[in-house]
């Protein structure tokens, strides 16, 4: 199976697992919307984002969502930049949650492939798994709809001996969420 | 009582007294004022166009090509293949020096991407006005970077150009950290220190100011960029990529960037963790199979010509 299908396999079961877990949930909330990434001094890889909290898991305390994006969506799009897909899950924990400003961690596991489009690159990494924690900022825009503003660290970038090239420590997100449910 | 700590935060910061300067030994290091490169004492050692002013017609004919070594090095890092192509008879090398390079300290601080670019330009310019037909151009690590711009930006009237060698480009550093040399470079750090081998001192700048790193960043992303946008080289010339699998210098993913940027474009990805697998003398240790992968390498460019 491709990779490429493979990293949207994986999103569309995330979802479904999502979904099944929330059946029956009243206390259930879920935001989704755009993610932007900047990773500095490299691409931007956009994409989508979706998050839920309910009061079965973790008494509402903590957020569990998924972020998948891609270059082809940013630098790559109608360019020659390598088109790079991404797909993360992460455990986020917001404060001040009834209030205006919430300042917010969070940690993002997930995996990226890049696509170099020459077999003669196949003995380069080409895969990397994700860590990145994160600290940012959300701002309640409306009654539902939310902005974040955060810098994440990749524990696991690329250093040109081990890893994936195109995986940069430091990357400032953007995020526009919708509640969409609760 | 935070706003008293953060008031002693800042003094204590502000009091941090940094050494603008690094400890350069004057009589050890090429940072230093008394040890430059060779060329700038005699030019006509290592550019054609000073060492042959009126070249003669069956010297036009010869296969002419300008090598340009990378950030902080000099010309040593072409010595080896000075000495293989002495035994070619029909190929003639014109090493040129980056500005700013080669010199002391206080001149790698001050110069830009385009000083360092500009040597590469007059050489080329010099030999194709004196008649020139057959030029190529070689370039290992940033030198590859400076080559890159100037085809972009269409620098060279390139009539006389046939070729264009990229020994281990840089587009993407290894040290991922070198995009905040904008951001930390003139307060949390002055210079990076390199640990260079005894032979190697005298031919690598040890300290790299952070306006050198600032400039490096600033060509890379650049070059990046245009990469992006793609270059169309005109017909008749050939580009021609030499990558290590391994670098901690430039990031293999850099002869990636080139292959989408460029079509056409040939890239050699060589079984090696040496940066710049084409100079051996100086480094700590080296095998066989580097010395065989290095030999290779130029014949592969001198069948190219």
């Amino acid at each position: 199976m491709k990779s490429k299908t493979r990293i949207y396999l994986m999103c569309v079961l995330s979802c479904l697992f999502l979904k099944n877990s929330a059946q029956g949930d009243t206390s259930i909330i879920i935001n989704g919307g755009v993610i932007m990434n900047k990773m500095l001094g490299f691409y931007w890889l956009n994409g989508i984002t979706a998050e839920m909290s309910s009061q079965r898991v973790f008494k509402g305390k903590l957020d569990l969502g998924l972020n998948v994006y891609t270059s082809s969506a940013g630098s790559a799009f109608l360019s020659n930049a390598i088109p790079v897909h991404a797909f993360e899950v992460y455990g986020q924990k917001r404060f001040r949650g009834q209030k205006k400003l919430n300042p917010l961690v969070c940690i993002n596991l997930g995996f990226a492939k890049a696509f170099y489009g020459n077999t003669i690159f196949d003995r380069l990494p080409q895969s990397a798994f994700l860590l990145a924690p994160e600290f940012g900022l959300g701002y309640k825009i409306a009654s539902k709809v939310n902005a974040r503003l955060s810098l994440n660290y990749n524990v696991f970038s690329g250093n040109g001996v081990e890893g994936g090239g195109f995986i940069y420590p430091i990357c400032l997100r953007f995020k526009l969420l919708f509640q969409l449910k609760g | 009582m935070r706003s008293v700590l953060i008031g002693l935060f800042l003094l204590m910061m502000c009091s941090c007294k940094r050494e603008k300067l690094p400890p350069i030994d004057d009589n050890v290091d090429l940072d230093g004022n008394r040890i430059q490169d060779s060329s700038l004492i005699n030019p006509s050692g290592f550019l054609l166009s000073v060492a042959i002013p009126n070249p003669s017609s069956s010297y036009l004919n010869k296969k002419v090509v300008i090598t340009a070594h990378g950030f902080s090095a000099t010309n040593f890092e072409w010595q080896e293949f000075t000495s293989w192509a002495k035994a070619k008879p029909d190929l003639i090398l014109s090493r040129v020096l980056l500005g700013g390079h080669g010199r002391d300290y206080i001149d790698f601080q001050k110069a830009t991407w385009q000083d360092w670019q500009q040597p590469i330009i007059d050489e080329y310019n010099k030999l194709m006005s004196m008649g020139y037909t057959n030029i190529s151009l070689i370039g290992s690590s940033t030198g590859c970077a400076l080559i890159l711009e100037m085809l972009s930006e269409h620098r060279i009237n390139t009539t006389a150009l046939r070729n264009v060698f990229l020994i281990d480009p840089i587009i993407v550093p290894s040290n991922k950290i070198l995009p905040l040399a904008p951001v930390i470079g003139g307060w949390a750090i002055e210079y990076v220190t390199t640990d260079l081998t005894t032979a190697e001192n005298g031919y690598w700048y040890k300290y790299r100011p952070h306006e050198a790193l600032k400039q490096l960043d600033k060509l890379t992303r650049r070059v990046r960029k245009q990469m992006e946008k793609g270059i169309e080289l005109p017909s008749g010339i050939a580009l021609t990529v030499f990558k290590s699998e391994k670098d901690d210098a430039a990031d293999p993913i850099s002869a990636a960037l080139i292959s989408k940027g460029i079509k056409g474009s040939v890239v050699n990805i060589i079984q090696s963790d040496i940066h710049v697998f084409t100079r051996l003398k100086g480094r700590s240790a080296f095998t066989i199979d580097d010395i065989k992968r290095q030999t290779d390498a130029f014949q592969m460019i001198y069948d190219q010509l």
